[in-house]
């Protein structure tokens, strides 16, 4: 119960390395029944083309619904990543083990720090471990609120979103929309959170394996795209606050509110292809960065340096 | 990337190279994926022929609006889908790291110069 609560981002001594991975089933399981949620909406929407259905009250609740089951998907997609994480760390235990049996080490070679230029961008190279980054501490810290406040901001839109199917207001259809389209948001930078705290655990673990070893510690620089997904990350979240904040205006009325609603639309979607833009290049940054730490094992293993 | 950088380490190595076959998580990954991209072009297709028809003349407002709810279930239906695909892909990596973490220690008592 403690760690669903306060889920560690290091494995436990006591967590066995050839054991699955419960948080993969468990969000597997969570992504399994936003699906179910997803379809039961894909149905509604078939049923309200039909004529005995009222599609004033079925297609709200119906986006509604349809939301919560994205949102719901996105959160399963955050428990495996933190799944991925915890495996990345036993891994990076593993190496620990393994490669001062596999490699031929002399720890009196003086290491020549300075940067170097690889052929996955610059890297420095230092006899000690790199200490984390701001933006490290950051992500560590706020993966976990932002998933939590991003499904509990869906979970209360759908609810408007029932008030706005039996009464059909205006108001709760703006509260919907703009609530639900912020927990998307914050779900998605909870997503992207996760991934700059797997960087930072490449990053920390192979420092760690270095600096185990007594060899040079070489630690790629940041890369233009790490420093561009956090950029589009911070820009999609902020257009999730603003659009949340024009459906506001609109709830609260005195605007004219065609005219907002036709902005707030691709306003909202757009939040969300930034944040997934940014989160496609931290993909990238990840793949770049395994394929340094593959290098780099090989040249260890191969001249011991 | 993993498949690969796990290869060359063991090949480096001169022993056995162990390469996990294709998960399921893997193959259903893909087959959804390419579902999810299939539901949503099409949605888009007939969109496109829905509005022409109704610019046209040959459909009128209500049927287009009658397809247009209809397609709107297909998208979200194509997106949930696609985002499941997404999850699977995760869990298959999830499921290397493991196989990656207990070949790793079992390299050095498969190797000759340790």
């Amino acid at each position: 119960m403690a760690t669903i609560i306060h889920p560690r981002v290091r494995p436990s001594t006591t967590d066995d390395y050839r054991a699955p991975s419960r948080p993969r089933t468990i969000g597997l399981a969570v992504a399994g029944v936003g699906l179910v949620l997803a379809t039961i909406a894909f149905v509604a929407n078939l049923a309200a083309t039909g004529d005995g259905v009222d599609r004033a009250t079925t297609l709200p609740w119906s986006f509604g619904l349809t939301t919560l089951g994205f949102g719901t998907i996105k959160l399963g997609i955050g428990v495996i990543l933190w799944g991925i994480l915890i495996k990345l760390w036993l891994r990076v235990d593993a190496i620990k083990e393994a490669l001062p049996r596999l490699a031929v080490l002399d720890p009196a070679q003086p290491v020549q720090t300075g940067t170097i230029t690889t052929p996955y961008g610059k890297a420095t190279v230092s006899s000690q471990a790199p200490s984390e980054l701001a933006i490290h501490r950051m992500a560590k810290s706020m993966w976990r609120p932002m998933l939590a406040m991003g499904i509990m901001a869906v979970a209360i839109g759908f609810l408007t979103a029932l008030a706005w199917s039996s009464s059909g207001s205006l108001t709760a259809s703006a509260w919907t929309q703009g609530l639900q389209f912020l927990g998307e948001g914050m779900l998605l930078a909870g997503v992207s959170f996760l991934l700059g705290t797997i960087l930072w655990a490449i990053r920390t673990g192979g420092g760690e394996v270095q600096q185990g070893l007594g060899t040079a510690v070489k630690t790629l620089k940041m890369p233009t795209t790490a420093k561009l997904f956090v950029a589009l990350m911070m820009l999609g979240l902020m257009t999730s606050v603003a659009q949340f904040v024009g459906y506001l205006v609109v709830a609260a009325g005195g605007v004219n509110t065609a005219a907002w609603l036709t902005f707030l639309g691709p306003l909202r979607e757009l939040g969300l292809a930034l944040i997934l833009a940014g989160i496609t290049l931290a993909l990238v940054t990840i793949g770049n960065v395994l394929r340094f730490q593959f290098d780099r094992i090989i040249e260890i293993i191969k001249t011991g340096k | 990337m993993f498949r690969d950088g796990g290869g060359r380490v063991q090949e480096t190595l001169g022993v056995n190279v162990h390469t996990l076959k294709m998960p399921a998580t893997a193959k259903a990954f893909i087959a959804l994926m390419m579902m999810a991209m299939m539901a949503i072009l099409i949605a888009v297709i007939v969109h496109f022929v829905t509005a022409a028809g109704t610019a046209g003349g040959t459909i009128s407002v209500a049927d287009a609006e009658t397809t247009a709810i209809a397609l709107e279930a297909v998208r979200r239906i194509g997106v949930a889908t696609y985002l499941v695909a997404i999850a699977l892909g995760l869990a298959t990596i999830t499921r290397v790291l493991r196989f990656q973490a207990i070949r790793l220690r079992e390299l050095p008592g498969t190797n000759a110069r340790a």
